[in-house]
C-alpha cells in the first residue's frame, strides 16, 4: 500500500516542499519523508471535500510551515535560495530583479512569522483562506486578519525602502 | 484581492510569483521513505487494535453500570423507596454457587436479580457479590448461606453460615439494614462490617453454632437475647460461650478475659445459659472463635464443674489458649496433620489442664473426619 501510495502523492509533496523551503535545502528530503508520513496520518481526516493534490498539498506546506518555524532563528526563515538564479528577463535586468526578490525576502524575514507565511501562503502561492488557515493551525479569521496584516506591513516597508520601491514602479510601468 | 493601498505588497508578490519554478530535486530515497511509511502504517494498526479493545472494554464496563442502574430503576418503578432497591448479582467466582429459589436450586449467575425469599448458596471454593443500585455491596465468601428476607424500606437477610462482608451505603430516612443470624440481629446505618455464623468451639459445649461481627467502619448494633450493643469501627462482637450452671461465680468471673476497659468480665453473667453481650476492642482477646482473626485470639479456659484447677494450668493458660487457638486456626484452614500436633502438644504439655479434654476430643474429631475421608 504504501508504495503505490507514496508514487501517487509524492510530486505534489515534493513540489509544495520545493517552493516553500527553496531550492536545494538540505532539510528537503527530510521533509518529503515527513510530509509523506503525515499524509497517512491525517487521510483519516480527508473527506473528499477537495481534490487529493490539493488535501496532499496543504498536508505538505501545514509540515514545512511548522519546520521552518522550529528552526526558528538558527537559518534565515526564508532560504535565499528562494531567489531566483535564473530570471527570465534580459541580461541586464537580471542582477536588478535578483536584487529585488532578495531584499523583499528580507523584509519578509523581518516581518511577524505568521504575517509573513500568510502571505506567502495566500498572496504567492495561492492557497485559498482555509486552507492558509489549516496550514498555519490557526481559524480562517485570524488567517485573513493576518493577512491583511501582512499585506499592510509589506507594503510600508517597501514603501520606506525607495530603492525596492522604485525598482518596483519601473516593473509596473514595463507590465 | 490586495487593495490599492497595498501596492507594493501587490507588486511583491508577483514579482515572487514570476520567479522561474525549477523541478523538484529527483527521487533518491524512494524505498528508504516507502519503508519508513509502511511501518508507520504497521503502527497506526497496532495503534488502533489498541484503541479499539480499550474502547470494547469501557462499552462492556458501561453496559455493566447501565444494567446495574436499570436494575436499581427496576426497584424504584416497585415502589420501593431510595434508589438502587434491586438487589443484582454483581459478580461470582466458582462453580457450585447456587440459587434457591421457590424451593428449587439453579446455578447462581452474574447480573441476576434477586428477589424477596430468594436464597444464596456459595460453593466451596465460590464466592459471590451482590450490589445494589446505591452502592451498598454484599459479599459472601465460600460455603456461605444468605437468605432475602426484604427488599423494602428495610433490608433485611438471613445469615444461617459463612462469612458476609456487607458495606452498607448511607442509608436514607426510614431505611433500615438488618443481617439476623441464628442468635443475633445485627443493624447497621452506613457501614463496613463482617458477620460470620460458624461452629462453636468444642469447649463451649452449650453452643452449636455462634456468630462473630466485626466492624470496619461506621456503626453497628447488635441484639442478642434481651441484649443490644453498639459496635464502632475496630470492634468485634461473638456470641459468648454459656457458662455452665454448675460453675462457680468466683471462678467464671476469674477466667473471663478482660480487656483493658474491663467491661467483657462484667458482661459475662455467671451461673445462666442466656445470651450476655460481650464487645472487645482491637487486641482485647475474644471469647468466642474468630472468624477473622487479626492477631492470635486466646481461648479462655472451659469451666468443669467441680474440677479443681492447677495452679500450674493457670500460669501457663496463656500458652494452652495459643496451642488450643493455633490448632483450630490450622483445622479451619485444613490443615490436619498441623492441628493434630498442635492439640497433642497441648495434651503432653498440660495433661490436666482445663483445655486438655477438649483438645483430645477435637483430636478424636479430627482423626474421625480423615478416617472419612
Amino acid at each position: 500500500m504504501a508504495g503505490p501510495f507514496y508514487d501517487r502523492t509524492r510530486p505534489i509533496v515534493a513540489r509544495t516542499v520545493h517552493r516553500l523551503l527553496g531550492a536545494s535545502d538540505s532539510d528537503f528530503d527530510d521533509l518529503v519523508q515527513v510530509a509523506s508520513i503525515e499524509l497517512l496520518h491525517s487521510l483519516d481526516r480527508f473527506r473528499g471535500e477537495c481534490s487529493l493534490d490539493t488535501w496532499t498539498s496543504t498536508i505538505a506546506a501545514n509540515v514545512v510551515y511548522k519546520h521552518i518555524r522550529r528552526r526558528g532563528l538558527e537559518r534565515t526563515i526564508f532560504a535565499p535560495e528562494l531567489a531566483a538564479d535564473d530570471v527570465p528577463q534580459t541580461a541586464h535586468q537580471r542582477p536588478v530583479l535578483r536584487g529585488m526578490v532578495e531584499r523583499v525576502m528580507q523584509h519578509l524575514g523581518q516581518m511577524v512569522y505568521e504575517r509573513a507565511w500568510t502571505f506567502l501562503l495566500h498572496d504567492v502561492h495561492g492557497y485559498s483562506l482555509d486552507e492558509v488557515a489549516n496550514i498555519t493551525g490557526a481559524t480562517v479569521a485570524a488567517a485573513q486578519s493576518r493577512l491583511v496584516r501582512g499585506r499592510h506591513e509589506l507594503h510600508e516597508r517597501i514603501a520606506s525602502d525607495p530603492d525596492l520601491a522604485g525598482g518596483l514602479d519601473v516593473l509596473e510601468d514595463q507590465s | 484581492m490586495i487593495e490599492g493601498g497595498q501596492k507594493y505588497a501587490r507588486l511583491a508578490a508577483r514579482l515572487l510569483i514570476e520567479q522561474p519554478r525549477e523541478s523538484p530535486p529527483a527521487d533518491v530515497r524512494r524505498d528508504e521513505v516507502v519503508a519508513a511509511m509502511a511501518l508507520a502504517i504497521a503502527a497506526k494498526t497496532r495503534r488502533r487494535r489498541i484503541v479499539m479493545v480499550s474502547v470494547a472494554t469501557l462499552a462492556a464496563a458501561a453496559s455493566v453500570l447501565v444494567v446495574l442502574r436499570l436494575a436499581g430503576g427496576t426497584g424504584l418503578s416497585r415502589g420501593t423507596p431510595g434508589a438502587g432497591s434491586a438487589l443484582v448479582v454483581e459478580h461470582t467466582t466458582g462453580t457450585e454457587n447456587q440459587l434457591v429459589r421457590a424451593g428449587s436450586t439453579q446455578p447462581l449467575t452474574d447480573l441476576g436479580i434477586l428477589a424477596v425469599g430468594d436464597g444464596v448458596r456459595s460453593g466451596e471454593d465460590g464466592s459471590a457479590v451482590l450490589s445494589f443500585g446505591n452502592g451498598t455491596r454484599l459479599t459472601l465468601s465460600s460455603s456461605a448461606h444468605l437468605r432475602v428476607d426484604d427488599l423494602g424500606s428495610a433490608r433485611r437477610f438471613s445469615l444461617f453460615g459463612g462469612h458476609l462482608q456487607a458495606h452498607v451505603a448511607k442509608l436514607g430516612q426510614g431505611e433500615r439494614f438488618v443481617v439476623s443470624t441464628p442468635d443475633s440481629e445485627v443493624e447497621v446505618r452506613g457501614t463496613v462490617f463482617r458477620v460470620a455464623v460458624e461452629s462453636a468451639p468444642s469447649w463451649c459445649r452449650d453452643l452449636t453454632s455462634g456468630s462473630t461481627v466485626r466492624v470496619s467502619e461506621g456503626a453497628v448494633w447488635v441484639r442478642s437475647g434481651d441484649k443490644q450493643v453498639v459496635l464502632q469501627p475496630g470492634e468485634t462482637w461473638a456470641t459468648p460461650c454459656p457458662p455452665p450452671q454448675t460453675m462457680h461465680a468466683a471462678e467464671t468471673a476469674e477466667r473471663a478475659p478482660v480487656g483493658p476497659s474491663g467491661s467483657a468480665a462484667a458482661s459475662v453473667r455467671a451461673g445462666t445459659h442466656k445470651v450476655a453481650t460481650r464487645v472487645t476492642r482491637v487486641g482485647e482477646p475474644v471469647l468466642g472463635q474468630d472468624p477473622f482473626p487479626v492477631a492470635p485470639a486466646p481461648v479462655p479456659a472451659p469451666v468443669r464443674s467441680g474440677t479443681p484447677v492447677p495452679s500450674q494450668s493457670f500460669s501457663h493458660l496463656a500458652e494452652q489458649n495459643d496451642l488450643f487457638s493455633a490448632a483450630m486456626a490450622a483445622e479451619r484452614q485444613g490443615q490436619h496433620d498441623l492441628a493434630l500436633r498442635k492439640l497433642d502438644e497441648l495434651i503432653t504439655h498440660y495433661p490436666s489442664g482445663p483445655l486438655s479434654e477438649s483438645a483430645r476430643v477435637e483430636q478424636q474429631r479430627i482423626l474421625a473426619a480423615q478416617g472419612l475421608r
